[in-house]
């Protein structure tokens, strides 16, 4: 395999436009495949992100540019946001994200995920990008950025486009992504501050954990603490993100307590449906998956 | 291909196919201390520095290392390149702590250490725990890995203390021994700080497994000038003196 270095844009979009083209972002899933895979499977050449500027900022921006937000979940973009954005590179690296004063400050419930991701070194290497282009059920920025809202921008030399993160993930690393395009940036509305944000992910160990099952989830609590809107969304209990609208729905009008998540988590228990694997059964994913909700009430 | 990059403070010129492994080209150009365990990027035994960022060689290609400045273990301590190679104090706090046995994780666990120390000069034993993370050792249980970072820190700190002077050196070696000492929990003894002077959470009385005390660090030989709080990476010295217990 050949390894290229595009400087900018044009020059990516250039690279990708040849045939057996494939773009290299952290590496950290990537190359572990290439090699458990024939050598004959190998794309001709690697296109390496590393070395374009471009995709490696952060910046909050005034919000107004979406469209295709409005989800069967309803509008995508909590009442409660400041019509900002904060646009993420999708070649800034998990540590980059992490350590960013905008992620903390706007985002923790995407923060909160980084910072169990992977490990140290991994968060070095790895992509926001490369994580949401993995589309594994159990990547661990995508229950965030889809209980967030988030749009990703994708962009080819024929031009560039924008989709809704659920519109995205199509299944098991399956993706929206044509030939020759790129993840270049995901959009993430700012939720306001009466938005409380929370991860959660159980894993089989502390680091390095593939998630067992985690929850993202965004509260926002109006007058007196009554839940105006809840956005919940599990990773590995489907083939992708998975939100459970009945629970949502439910928790509208109570207050974040044990007994109205426990009865939230009731009608996640009825409606997820996880499988087993090496990690866990089906059935212990399903009660971990209700449980995870209890711990709203500690918010 | 024709890579230059700098490897432990020289400049290093190869020819090499684009794709080969970075651990494989590093370990052909002699860097033994950087080790393969599971080459899928969870054992942590590849660990280079980076421009001064821990990352895993096994999953770098050799055409990204083009331009980069690489300190693996053996270029974390310092000397004159043509002289003795004297070792980084991390490197001697984990022999002088006995958290090295078969050695295997060593080279790596000191990178890691080396690049939390740059972040964070005075890690709880929490922060330890959590910056070795990606480094797997199935010798030791990790409990005097973590004693000889804080150990390291203490010293590190101490080096910068000699810069402002402003820190009673009896403080100092209280602060050693205490901070030393085994929490009587982890999460009890988190929440200390190895900061000089600094309180501390975990009286050295109380600590079950028994404190242990520290050669006074005005004992020691001291490498200063040298810390690992540069970013851009860390290399002082050349040399092919292996350190960190390459096996």
């Amino acid at each position: 395999m050949n390894v290229v270095f595009p400087r900018s844009l044009p020059e990516l979009f250039a690279a990708l436009a040849e045939p057996g083209a494939r773009i290299l972002a952290g590496g950290t899933d990537l190359l572990v495949r290439l090699r458990a895979q024939p050598e004959a499977a190998a794309p001709a050449t690697l296109v390496s992100l590393e070395r374009i500027a471009a995709l490696h900022n952060v910046a909050e921006e005034a919000g107004g540019q979406s469209h295709s937000l409005d989800g069967v979940f309803g509008p995508a973009r909590l009442p409660g946001t400041l019509h900002r954005v904060v646009r993420l590179g999708a070649a800034c690296t998990h540590a980059e994200l992490l350590a960013h004063p905008l992620v903390r400050a706007r985002l923790p419930v995407l923060a909160q995920a980084l910072a169990v991701l992977g490990s140290p070194p991994v968060r070095n290497m790895g992509t926001l990008g490369g994580n949401l282009c993995t589309a594994s059920p159990a990547g661990d920025c995508l229950p965030p950025l889809l209980a967030l809202g988030a749009e990703v921008e994708l962009a080819s030399a024929s031009g560039a486009r924008r989709l809704a993160l659920a519109d995205f993930l199509l299944g098991p690393g399956r993706t929206a992504l044509a030939p020759g395009e790129a993840l270049i940036a995901v959009h993430v509305p700012v939720p306001g501050v009466d938005v409380r944000q929370h991860f959660e992910k159980v894993g089989r160990r502390e680091a390095l954990a593939v998630a067992v099952v985690s929850l993202a989830a965004l509260v926002r609590l109006g007058h007196g603490g009554i839940i105006a809107e809840a956005r919940l969304a599990w990773g590995s209990v489907g083939p992708t993100v998975w939100r459970c609208p009945e629970a949502e729905a439910a928790l509208i009008g109570r207050r974040l307590s044990l007994t109205a998540l426990s009865e939230a988590a009731a009608l996640v228990r009825a409606r997820v449906r996880p499988i087993d694997d090496v990690r866990a059964s089906a059935d212990y994913r399903r009660e971990v998956a209700g449980n995870l909700l209890l711990r709203l009430a500690e918010l | 291909m024709k890579l230059s990059f700098t490897l432990n403070g020289r400049a290093v010129q190869v020819a090499a196919a684009p794709d080969q492994r970075a651990v494989d080209l590093l370990r052909e150009l002699d860097a033994l201390d950087v080790k393969e365990g599971c080459g899928t990027g969870e054992c942590g035994a590849c660990s280079v520095l980076v421009d001064g960022v821990h990352k895993l060689s096994c999953l770098l290609l050799a055409a990204q290392l083009q331009g980069r400045e690489l300190t693996t273990a053996a270029g974390l301590g310092g000397g004159d390149p043509h002289g003795p190679h004297v070792p980084h104090p991390i490197q001697r706090a984990f022999a002088e702590q006995g958290a090295v046995q078969c050695g295997f994780c060593t080279p790596g666990m000191t990178i890691a250490a080396a690049a939390l120390l740059a972040e964070n000069p005075a890690p709880t034993r929490l922060e330890v725990r959590r910056g070795i993370s990606g480094n797997l050792c199935r010798c030791t249980g990790y409990v005097k890995i973590v004693d000889a970072v804080r150990a390291a820190a203490l010293e590190l700190a101490d080096v910068s203390v000699d810069v402002s002077a402003d820190v009673p050196a009896e403080a100092l070696s209280a602060a050693s021994d205490a901070a030393l000492a085994y929490p009587a929990g982890e999460t009890a003894g988190d929440a200390s700080s190895v900061v000089p002077g600094a309180a501390l959470a975990a009286p050295a009385g109380d600590a079950p497994g028994g404190a242990f005390s520290v050669t006074p660090v005005s004992a020691r030989v001291r490498a200063k000038g040298r810390t690992t709080g540069s970013t851009t990476g860390s290399a002082t010295g050349g040399g092919k003196a292996k350190a960190g217990g390459a096996a």
